[in-house]
């Protein structure tokens, strides 16, 4: 077993970057997701682990040991494909015996090492099987089998279930994480899926555009997404993101108005200077917005909407409304009422539930952020007690909406 | 390719009903649907019955005959047959055939193979990868008459192109075409110019099927090179290598022009020095138009054909062992 560490690595493809300065370090032992969206050089960066490929600039230690240019045989690592790259000449035995037997280990040897991990993997009764004779799922456990035989001291999975069905994708993600709690091995596993890699990680790693966006355990990556990418990501639905500016900056409040002017609001408690017309992108979570003609709040966001269409989800319906020719989604409990198509409403959320990330890096904003102190949720949820049922317009601000 | 899941058929299987031979079509269409396979095949079968079936069974029935031009043909039996057993030249031009075609399969399946990986390597993420293959294919659609006469001066053994080399880093000059030894060698050289390109554009489709993650999947497992291709590669390429084995032995053992234009001589001569380049192809040949016995050459080329056919069949006997129908789904 053994940590990962990646410092500074770079991967370009002509003028392209398509691994952008990446520095992390996987831990010993851990379970380490890298999630982002196609093309965003998550499988670069896998790859440059294996030594499939190679770092224009940048470290790769494994286990300590500074692995840029070594061969991937050298690196003691398991590799797991997208499309499980079983060779296809070769029995089940075979297929998880190669590594062994081009290491020169004996056949009895390599038999009863096989025999092992076939058992763990239930797949004993495959073994005399060629690959085509295997369905997706076998497969998948055929090529953790060879993967895993070695016992390399990292383990690496480039979207290993995308080809599944969504059953034993389920599945399969619980034997994985079940297998990696057994054995404990550093495992960096690729993925597109966010499902996945909130559900099965000990930390997720969100890349973008080649660039890491945020490192955390799953709940602090869902609930706390550190940029705007991250934040527009992760979570079903994603948060929505506003662009605001700031309208007026005084010693204890702050206003900010939608950059294209179409009546959505933000007040809140702020103290320090900030200047007019600074932007940002204010997050909020669909869960925290509240729909209804007349909600209306002295602190917090309101933005006026048109209902579009409402979608069933797992936990309560989905609103999707249209706010500025754009998306706004809220969740609906189960029996709130439900506006009908067309019809105009405000979404609204307390200052507390809000999200600030700056228009120029995508960072979120906190207290020592930028130049203003923003309050931190836990008092900002104190604050926000603005009364229920306040008739719209109440507060001055946002008038102009209809 | 997209990935072929384990329980769906593969794409070669027989028994998948056509789709074009259900029953409604024989309703709508009463009698067509029965005969169109025999109509559509009709004008390929026409030509090769005439250009081909037809002749083979003239020449079949040739070889039992003495065969005069000009008339007065008569049954032969076996005698064509027996003469041509007792001939010491023929058995000389099997034995040149046999040298010939023995040294021909292997280097042009290990160059093209060569040749094709070097392609492929060279040039995986370049646009010249068109062009290069081209280059490499173009001896093999140039005129074997034509390139051959160019190939004759690089052999002459007193103001050629090769001893002109050998001379300058001061190595032994042979004699080329002019040598009892040299001469066949030398029209392997030149057959091995025009048609290594023409095996490594087969090696380079097959090389194109085998999945580059399976490559990968090797190297992390720690094979070495030699280890991922012999493995690996090489069984994932054997249908092509197979292939190109029976085509290389079929098209050597019949090769003529070049034989005939290096080595022939203006007249249509003997083969080579001491009849050192008379190879199965150009003796018969000799025999039909230089000797005039036709019939003599009918029976030369039957054996020939009996020859192939029994070689043929044993590569593909002996290809159970080693050649691998998988298919590589990706």
């Amino acid at each position: 077993m053994a940590s990962v560490e990646l410092a500074e690595v770079v991967r370009r493809y002509g003028a392209f970057r398509a691994v952008d300065e990446v520095s992390v370090e996987i831990r010993d032992g851990e379970l380490f997701t890298i999630l982002g969206p196609s093309g965003c050089g998550k499988s670069t960066l896998l790859r440059i682990v294996a030594g499939l490929d190679r770092a224009d600039s940048g470290d790769i230690r494994i286990g300590g040991k500074l692995a840029n240019s070594a061969e991937p045989a050298a690196r003691d690592v398991g590799m797991v494909f997208q499309n499980y790259a079983l060779y296809p000449h070769l029995t089940v035995r075979e297929n998880v015996a190669f590594g062994l037997r081009v290491r020169k280990v004996p056949r009895r040897e390599a038999d009863r090492q096989v025999d092992e991990i076939a058992a763990i993997l239930e797949i004993a009764d495959l073994l005399d099987r060629k690959p085509r004779q295997l369905s997706g799922g076998q497969r998948q456990r055929v090529a953790l089998g060879r993967a895993l035989v070695r016992r390399p001291s990292v383990l690496l999975m480039d979207e290993p279930l995308s080809n599944l069905d969504t059953l034993l994708r389920e599945k399969m993600r619980v034997e994985i994480r079940r297998l990696h709690n057994r054995l404990g091995l550093t495992t960096i596993y690729v993925t597109h899926d966010q499902q996945e890699a909130l559900a099965m990680s000990d930390r997720v790693m969100i890349m973008n555009r080649g660039r890491v966006e945020q490192v955390g355990p799953p709940l602090e990556v869902l609930h706390e997404p550190s940029t705007e990418f991250a934040a527009r990501f992760v979570g079903s639905p994603p948060m929505n993101l506003i662009r605001m500016q700031v309208h007026e900056a005084s010693e204890t409040q702050v206003t900010l108005q939608a950059v294209d002017g179409d009546g959505a609001w933000v007040q809140g408690p702020a103290s320090g200077a900030l200047a007019c017309g600074q932007q940002f992108w204010v997050g909020v979570r669909p869960a925290d917005l509240d729909v209804s003609p007349t909600a209306g709040t002295r602190s917090g966001l309101v933005v006026p909407v048109v209902m579009d269409v409402a979608e069933l989800a797992r936990d309560g319906v989905l609103l999707h409304c249209s706010y500025a020719g754009r998306n706004v989604v809220a969740t609906a409990g189960a029996g709130d009422p439900i506006p009908a198509l067309g019809e105009r409403t405000l979404v609204s959320a307390p200052w507390g539930s809000l999200t600030f990330y700056g228009c120029d890096d995508g960072r979120r904003v906190r207290a020592t952020g930028v130049s203003v102190r923003w309050p931190e949720p836990a008092t900002a949820a104190a604050s926000t007690s603005w009364a229920p049922g306040d008739p719209y317009g109440d507060g001055g601000l946002g008038g102009d909406a209809r | 390719m997209t990935l072929v899941r384990g329980d769906v058929a593969p794409a070669t299987d027989v028994t998948t009903p056509d789709p074009g031979r259900a029953p409604g079509s024989h309703r709508s269409r009463p009698g067509f649907g029965r005969f169109a396979g025999y109509l559509l095949v009709m004008p390929a079968l026409g030509i090769l019955t005439l250009f081909f079936y037809v002749p083979a069974a003239f020449l079949f029935v040739m070889s039992f005959y003495h065969w005069n031009l000009f008339g007065g043909s008569a049954f032969a039996g076996l005698a064509n047959f027996d003469v041509l057993f007792h001939q010491p030249l023929y058995f000389k031009s099997l034995l040149e055939t046999a040298y010939f075609v023995g040294v021909m399969v292997p280097v042009d399946a290990l160059m093209g193979l060569a040749l094709a990986m070097l392609l492929r390597e060279g040039f995986r993420r370049s646009r010249a990868g068109g062009l290069g293959r081209a280059l490499v294919f173009l001896p093999h659609v140039t005129p074997v008459v034509a390139t051959s006469v160019i190939w004759a001066w690089v052999f002459n053994p007193r103001y050629g192109l090769a001893n002109y080399l050998l001379h300058l880093v001061g190595a032994p000059q042979p004699g080329w075409l002019d040598s009892a030894t040299w001469a066949l060698p030398s029209v392997m050289i030149y057959s091995i110019w025009h048609s290594v390109g023409y095996y490594a554009v087969f090696f380079l489709a097959g090389l194109a099927m085998v999945p580059d993650t399976v490559v990968e999947a090797a190297r992390v497992d720690g094979a070495s090179s030699w280890q991922t291709f012999r493995r690996v590669v090489a069984p994932l390429l054997s249908p092509t290598t197979f292939m190109v084995l029976i085509l290389g032995t079929v098209n050597s053992m019949q090769t003529f022009s070049q034989v005939y234009t290096l080595t022939g001589g203006p007249h249509g001569g003997a083969g080579g020095p001491a009849f050192s380049t008379s190879t199965d192809a150009l003796l018969i040949y000799n025999t039909a138009f230089i000797y005039q016995h036709l019939s003599l050459a009918a029976a030369m080329s039957l054996v020939l054909f009996v020859i192939l056919i029994t070689i043929t069949a044993i590569q593909k006997r002996l290809s159970r062992r080693w050649v691998f129908y998988g298919g590589t789904e990706r």
